[in-house]
């Protein structure tokens, strides 16, 4: 059988990352690897990777308009064109969150019903203090996966996106109500100062009656203490783009645009909310 | 040094397990006189294992002893209104358990009644008191992490949320089988319950006032009246937030957990149980956290300190070591929380004041 020609979007680590994890991936080659902003690789299929909001769109617009097939990260923003693009059901989201062994498998055994009655998700993702430009993507990224993970339709939501730290925004907190009674908390910031010991730091806890299931992927990190009293992270976790490359070749093998497009109205609801500091109904 | 006598009302589960032992503990500076509670066999248990010489059914009969000078009120909620005037008009001074009130019109004449007759009112956040809230206070104070902007307090606690601690005594239950505490009669639930304490660390920490709150809460028990998992966002007037998730219902086993993050300028505190804990248990069937309930009423003995800050109050005539005012606000954010959750739309602190209120305390 013929290998599956992947071209990869994506740059710096990240694209190094994922460029290891497909040469290691058997039943796959690597057709060829881009930065954002260039004209899409020759491929059977694309997968982005660390890409900001404008690029991911970017993407989106560009594989739609030649009738791609491409993994992406999860749109941040819920316009006509993103719309189009997820209803093609050529582009697909993949959160890259999946490419965590601890949160896929929160997901599995939430899927599997160990919950027992659900309660609710918290899900926080604390990002560097520098990097507030990427809390609209780190948002982005949460709330996919927390769809994808409880499979129940959202109701109703609430969100402030606010400029804890400056004049830029810097944090997301948002609730969501679903259908089947399941709440929702969302908490992006990015908070952690240069001293933080973890360069990020992802917390998620699924309730319910039977179990709790609390993911904290990041906190896998050698710490180092120095005389002057500083305290240094090394995370040592497995690398993610392993995970996030599995997801996404199966994402793309079987699309599920209608999740896609619900994703989208959430999200779209969620920027209403913001934007008008009032709960939104879906 | 003459000591302070005291009568309890209340002998429930939290005067048996923290109250009543700190009353015990503070032997020289506090002598218990009497105990008052519904339950007659209660009052009568109560007062014969902690050494009080008079009981009552009534607690009117206990705060009209001349002999008494201070209550200590450990009743449900919907009660410290009515009883804390009570004691105040009596000349007692009061000390009375969180949330401070079931509302704002409660909690203002409770104030005015303590103003009135001269005695001291302090509502029992016992948070206040413990060591790792203390602490990240200092921190606060101290500039170490600048100005705080977020407060997120989650918490969580097992089905059987006393299992870990032989209480001879269960929670009152007017109607038989509900626990006041599980009836929508007499409960307003995790609002009050649970999260009157984060909103009075919120502020605390934050220091300043919240300008408006959006809560969502549900009940996840079958049958259940009240809600029992609340998950909210503060805004304050400078645009910091606090936020809570509040869950109390989970599998008996799992630990008794806070998770503290507060977030500065300048930095960040941490402070999370589980990672604090100071005893962990393996067993084929799983790991249990045995210390973590007791370890956060008494290890840091927070009633203790509560208790023995009051008695030097009133002895000293001092400062309050807790104004009323902040429990009146913790728990008008508490309100704001149960209205939002059920409007499902953002809720002003304004919106919630009584109308006509003097605004002499602000
Ligand atoms: N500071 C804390 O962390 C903390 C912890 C637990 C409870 N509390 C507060 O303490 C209060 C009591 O809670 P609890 O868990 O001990 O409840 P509980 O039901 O165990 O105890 C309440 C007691 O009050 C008695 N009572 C009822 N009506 C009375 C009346 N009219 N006169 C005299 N006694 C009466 C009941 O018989 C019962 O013994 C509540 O306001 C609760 O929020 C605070």
């Amino acid at each position: 059988m013929r290998e599956l020609a992947v071209g990869l979007i994506g740059r710096g680590d990240a694209l190094e990352s994922l460029t290891r994890a497909v040469r290691y991936r058997p039943g796959i080659r690597l057709a060829d690897r881009v930065e954002p902003g260039v004209p899409l690789p020759d491929a059977d299929c694309l997968v982005c990777a660390g890409l900001n909001a404008s690029e991911r769109a970017a993407v989106a617009a560009l594989a739609l308009a030649a009738g791609r097939r491409v993994a992406i990260p999860p749109l941040p923003s819920a316009d006509d064109q993103a719309r189009r693009a997820l209803a093609s059901g050529s582009i697909v989201q993949v959160s890259p969150l999946l490419g965590y062994a601890a949160l896929r498998e929160l997901a599995e055994r939430v899927h599997r019903g160990e919950l027992g009655r659900r309660y609710g998700l918290f899900a926080l993702h604390h990002l560097a203090r520098s990097a507030a430009a990427a809390v609209d993507d780190a948002l982005a990224d949460l709330l996919h996966y927390a769809l994808e993970v409880l499979e129940s339709p959202v109701i109703g939501v609430y969100a402030r996106r606010s400029a804890l730290f400056g004049d830029q925004a810097d944090a997301w907190h948002a609730i969501l109500r679903l259908a089947d009674e399941t709440l929702v908390t969302l908490e992006v910031v990015a908070c952690l100062p240069v001293s933080w010991p973890e360069p990020e730091r992802l917390l998620v806890e699924a309730t319910g009656s039977d179990a709790v299931l609390r993911a904290e992927p990041t906190r896998q990190v050698v710490t180092a203490s120095d005389r002057a009293g500083l305290t240094r992270g090394v995370p040592w976790r497995p690398d993610p783009s392993v995970g996030y490359l599995e997801a996404a070749l199966a994402r793309l093998e079987q699309p599920d645009s209608p999740s896609e497009l619900r994703y989208l109205e959430v999200l779209s609801a969620l920027l209403a909310a913001a934007t008008e500091q009032q709960a939104v109904r879906l | 040094m003459r000591r302070l006598r005291i009568g309890l009302i209340g002998a429930g589960t939290i005067a048996q397990s923290a109250h009543l032992p700190a009353i015990q503990r503070l032997a020289d500076e506090l002598e218990l006189v009497a105990i008052a509670d519904v339950r007659a066999g209660v009052a009568a248990d109560a007062a014969r294992r902690f050494g009080a010489e008079a009981w009552y059914v009534d607690y009117r009969e206990l705060i009209a002893r001349p002999d008494i000078d201070l209550v200590d009120i450990c009743t449900p909620e919907f009660l410290h209104g009515e009883q804390a005037i009570a004691a105040a008009e009596a000349g007692k001074h009061v000390l009375c358990e969180k949330p401070m009130a079931s509302t704002l019109q409660e909690a203002d004449a409770m104030i005015a009644a303590a103003r009135r007759n001269g005695v001291k009112l302090m509502i029992g956040h016992s948070r206040r008191f413990t060591r790792r809230y203390q602490e990240v206070a200092r921190l606060i104070r101290d500039g170490v992490i600048g100005e705080v902007r977020l407060v997120r307090e989650n918490e969580r606690r097992p089905r059987a949320m006393y299992g870990g601690l032989e209480l001879p005594v269960s929670h009152w239950a007017p109607e038989g089988e509900r626990p006041w505490l599980a009836s929508a009669a007499y409960s307003q639930g995790a609002a009050l319950t649970n999260a009157v304490h984060e909103t009075d660390l919120a502020r605390w920490f934050i220091g300043q006032e919240a300008v408006s709150v959006y809560a969502a809460a549900r009940v996840t028990e079958p049958g259940g009246e009240v809600p029992d998992f609340l998950t909210y966002v503060i805004t304050f007037a400078s645009g910091a937030l606090a936020a809570a998730e509040i869950v109390n219902q989970l599998p008996n086993g799992y630990p008794y957990y806070h998770m503290l993050e507060v977030v500065g300028s300048d930095g960040v505190i941490r402070a999370a149980d589980p990672p604090m804990s100071p005893l962990e248990v393996w067993r084929p069937d799983g790991m249990t956290y045995p210390l973590n309930f007791g370890h956060l009423l008494h290890v840091d003995d927070a009633y203790l300190e509560e208790l023995a800050a009051f008695a030097r109050c009133v002895r000293e005539d001092g400062e309050l070591p807790l104004d009323p005012w902040d429990a009146r606000q913790a728990l008008a954010l508490s309100i704001a929380i149960v209205q939002s959750s059920q409007t499902g739309q953002p809720v002003t602190l304004a919106s919630i004041e009584p109308e006509g209120r003097e605004l002499e305390g602000a």
